[in-house]
């Protein structure tokens, strides 16, 4: 087996990825942060399931970004990058979690949950529970299409993937969660994802 | 009663009202974006103490604990507080200004500079071993690296990372000698490679001293003064909606015919014999591989392999 470091390149760099000289950013972090933090922080609770957490999980996609701000301040929508950032993390964490849940259960223990956001709803608490046991892009997608009201393209960007993966993801996410809300829920279910919004 | 559109709203104005009072913590600055950012305390003495301490990261040294002097070089003993997030971002490489919490100590805040991490991530494939000869065309392959770094086998396909580094990636061999090169890169950037042949033996492989064909396997049946040939660029997807590419030759104007249990397709080859065609294979199993065949209409056939490496 060979084994090359190269410490001098970075990861994820690409010839071509950023033009010769400074990229600036358009917008001053502290005020993308100021405006994005809680919405950040309402994707991370949703997709995560954590109240402890969520705020960890955004601070770490914002000190992503603040250290690559120059870069990625310039793109047109830094949001979304946040966004992917998070969603991912939180997806992550909370399969995490569940397994760690498995195993503490089995061994007798229990969760301290040192909480700074407010419980939800119980039927909201219900309805995100069983979006963050949808796969994962089906997860992602449904959140954000209902959480932060975005449309299909946007979801698109965010996720870096097609429309047409987007509806196929809110499509089949938005026909689970109807099978397994079907509790909650009397009037019959229309499966269509809608086009872009 | 409601529909599910309107639950979805409910339980999205649910989390929207979670947030609203919260309280927004200061941005990371570029002067000190640990210690502004975290709930974390510092204190600590002298430049040596402040580069220690940053190593350690977020951790609590009491006034009792800390000498009193700025000069001197202190050891600290930490303790983790029960608030702080178990994972932590990594030190920004830079000048860093690290300011005592008011009533621990007593003394100035101190410049330290966190040297830039260009330590390259350490990667070991476990199995299988280089060289090593296999039977099963769907191979896992483990190993280690650093916890938080990426691998990425053969440029394109990720593999899972454990919190404590070890990781895994499902991939599929063609008979014969596979190369696979592994890229393990960490959050600086940092990135290390190493590259293991695996052989898959069978009864596909190819005969010893003849050339194998080319990961993409190619098939070809000549007849009639034109040439029936079919690439597969792929042969596995992680994607949600697995697909391959297949392209070749075949008689111009005539029809390309690929097909599979989980997904199938037709193209015409172009007036120069070309042909390209996707095949979204969207019910394909995880981890299970599949025939997918490719003919022309003239009877000429070209066999492939596919597997669905999404696991969502």
């Amino acid at each position: 087996m060979t084994v090359r470091p190269r410490s001098g390149q970075r990861a994820g760099e690409r010839r071509g990825d950023t033009p010769p000289g400074t990229v600036h950013a358009r917008e001053p972090f502290e005020r993308f942060y100021e405006r994005e933090y809680r919405s950040v922080v309402g994707l991370a609770y949703a997709l995560s399931g954590s109240r402890a957490a969520s705020e960890d999980l955004a601070q770490e996609a914002f000190i992503a970004a603040h250290r690559n701000w120059d870069r990625i301040g310039a793109y047109d929508k830094p949001e979304a990058w946040v966004r992917r950032v998070v969603s991912n993390l939180s997806v992550s964490r909370y399969r995490r979690l569940t397994t760690e849940a498995k195993a503490l259960a089995r061994l007798g223990g229990m969760r301290r949950d040192t909480a700074v956001l407010p419980e939800l709803p119980a039927e909201a608490e219900a309805f995100w529970e069983q979006v963050r046991r949808l796969p994962k892009r089906q997860c992602q997608a449904i959140a954000l299409f209902y959480l932060e009201d975005r449309s299909v393209s946007d979801i698109a960007e965010i996720l870096e993937c097609s429309p047409n993966t987007v509806k196929v993801h809110l499509h089949k996410g938005r026909a689970h969660l109807a099978e397994r809300l079907a509790g909650q829920l009397a009037d019959q279910f229309d499966v269509d994802a809608g086009g872009d919004r | 009663m409601t529909t599910l559109d309107t639950l979805a709203r409910s339980a999205a104005t649910a989390i929207e009202d979670s947030v609203v009072d919260l309280r927004i913590p200061a941005a990371p600055s570029i002067a000190a974006p640990l210690a502004v950012w975290t709930t974390a305390k510092f204190a600590l003495a002298g430049a040596a103490a402040a580069v220690a301490v940053l190593a350690t990261l977020f951790v609590v040294v009491t006034p009792t604990e800390v000498a009193d002097t700025p000069t001197t070089t202190v050891a600290p003993t930490t303790t983790i507080t029960e608030s702080v997030p178990t994972t932590l971002p990594d030190l920004v490489p830079g000048p860093a200004r690290v300011v005592p919490v008011p009533g621990d100590v007593e003394d100035e805040p101190v410049n330290a500079t966190v040297p830039p991490d260009t330590t390259p991530p350490p990667l070991v494939v476990l199995t299988p071993s280089d060289g090593e000869h296999v039977q099963a065309k769907l191979q896992v392959f483990t190993g280690t690296t650093e916890p938080g770094a990426t691998v990425v086998a053969s440029g394109k396909f990720s593999a899972k990372v454990s919190a404590d580094g070890s990781w895994s990636i499902s991939l599929v061999l063609a008979p014969g000698a596979n190369g696979v090169r592994f890229v393990a890169a960490d959050a600086a950037g940092n990135i290390t490679e190493a590259h293991i042949t695996v052989h898959l033996e069978g009864a596909d492989e190819q005969p010893p001293g003849e050339e194998k064909p080319p990961k993409d396997t190619t098939t070809t049946t000549k007849a009639q003064g034109w040439e029936f040939s079919a690439v597969q660029t792929y042969g596995s997807c992680s994607e949600p909606i697995p697909y391959d590419i297949f392209s070749g030759t075949a008689k111009p104007g005539s029809t390309v015919t690929i097909t599979s249990p989980y997904g199938s397709g037709s193209t015409t080859a172009d007036a120069e014999g070309a042909w390209s065609l996707r095949v979204d294979f969207e019910t394909a199993p995880h981890g299970e591989p599949f025939e997918v065949k490719a003919r022309d209409e003239f009877g000429a056939k070209a066999k492939f392999t596919f597997v669905s490496l999404y696991e969502g």
